[in-house]
């Protein structure tokens, strides 16, 4: 009996050889593509985090790399890494990148303390996963801002903030006002900076 | 069918969202805000109007064994690529949706309209097709965030129209007003449109 042979399109190596070279097509374009935007992706990071590091010392952003050359020092403590800022020789602060954990995911936040450790500088959010519209509120400037210049140690211990409703007026040292609908992300905020603080300052002075 | 007739049964007849229930998730969570709502949709629209061209490319060599396969490979890559050209371009934008653009890849809407349409049809149709699908879809996110957003915050893509003496709504804000807004949509729709029809 005479075989007739099956072309290739009907033979049931072609599909295996049609996905195979389709992968190596489709995949060879996006490594392509990653590649290319990779440096860029790349510096956009950069660039943010050092904006960041600038506003949270309060230094002019015009030019985020010149800036950053002219004020900031990166140092290590006990491998912890940080940011110290310096103008006209003077030591503003140090900043430290801190985490905690969100309603949803994970906080980051920058945290600067005065160089003596008593108070914290100033605080910002650079990534967060809140509820947008509602957690996701604990980015928005008067939340951070309520941070500025607080004491950190009070009677040798680190300060415990307390939350108060969004329209109180008059508030004592201690007293944070928490976003209205988003008790579990401002609390995060809270615990963050306070965990994240005594961690710090325990390494950096030793004790407390 | 002309190609304006594909365009209108892709976006309003046959939409997506109302019409065959898929691509819900998303329209769950994206719709509190206008912006999001609006991005989001045209990241699908360009995700299926480029799948649809690319599979409807290659359907006359693509194995039926293997289809569901490539076409999920072609959907991903060109995913992918929407995500990595906003991280490097528009990094605010990207930052903003977050996970969501890379969702995309899992939205129904892809596999359906892969299935339904390119895969029978020609490159140009398939392309017209996956703008009316996504147009569609759009429609529909931004119907649903508009009243999320002017309820819940008072505003409109932002820009703040109810003052201060609006009590806002947090719960339009959160997950359960979307499922109320999509089934009184799905209600109005089926009730003004496809229901009169069959009488």
């Amino acid at each position: 009996m005479k075989h007739e042979k099956t072309p290739f399109k009907e033979s049931r190596l072609y599909p295996i050889v049609f996905m195979m070279i389709i992968t190596i097509i489709f995949v060879g374009i996006l490594a392509v593509f990653y590649h290319s935007s990779k440096g860029r992706v790349q510096q956009y990071q950069d660039n943010a985090i050092k904006k960041a590091i600038l506003l949270v010392f309060s230094l002019p952003i015009d030019h985020i790399e010149k800036d950053y050359e002219l004020y900031i020092r990166e140092s290590e403590v006990n491998k912890m890494k940080y940011y110290q800022a310096v103008k006209d020789s003077v030591v503003i602060g140090n900043a430290f990148i801190i985490q905690g954990k969100g309603l949803w995911g994970g906080i980051t936040g920058l945290i600067a303390y005065t160089p003596d450790y008593q108070n914290i500088l100033r605080f910002s959010i650079i990534n967060q996963n809140e509820t947008p519209g509602l957690g996701a509120r604990i980015t928005e400037k008067w939340f951070t801002d309520q941070f500025n210049s607080k004491k950190i140690i009070q009677n040798n211990q680190i300060s415990d903030f307390m939350m108060v409703a969004e329209n109180k007026e008059d508030l004592s040292e201690t007293e944070v006002k928490q976003v209205t609908g988003a008790t579990a992300s401002s609390k995060a905020v809270l615990d963050m900076i306070t965990k994240e603080s005594q961690r710090i300052i325990q390494q950096i002075k030793g004790e407390l | 069918m002309n190609k304006i007739d594909i365009f209108k049964e892709a976006a309003f007849k046959e939409n997506s969202v109302w019409r065959q229930v898929l691509g819900i998730c998303s329209a769950l969570a994206v719709t509190n805000f206008m912006m999001n709502s609006l991005v989001m949709g045209l990241g699908v629209m360009f995700a299926l109007a480029l799948s649809g061209f690319t599979i409807s490319l290659i359907r006359n060599h693509t194995p039926r064994s293997v289809r569901m396969m490539v076409q999920t490979l072609i959907i991903a890559s060109w995913v992918i690529m929407v995500d990595l050209f906003l991280k490097a371009f528009i990094p605010e934008v990207s930052k903003q949706l977050g996970p969501y653009v890379g969702l995309i890849i899992t939205n129904c809407i892809l596999m359906g309209r892969a299935e339904a349409f390119a895969a029978k049809n020609t490159p140009v149709d398939s392309i017209i097709d996956g703008l009316g699908a996504g147009f569609g879809y759009t429609f529909v996110l931004l119907l649903i965030s508009f009243f999320r957003e002017i309820f819940g915050f008072g505003s409109v893509f932002g820009i703040t129209f109810l003052g201060d003496w609006w009590p806002r709504w947090s719960i339009m804000v959160m997950a359960p007003s979307a499922f109320f807004m999509l089934a009184i949509l799905f209600w109005y729709i089926h009730q003004k449109y496809y229901l009169q029809v069959k009488k």
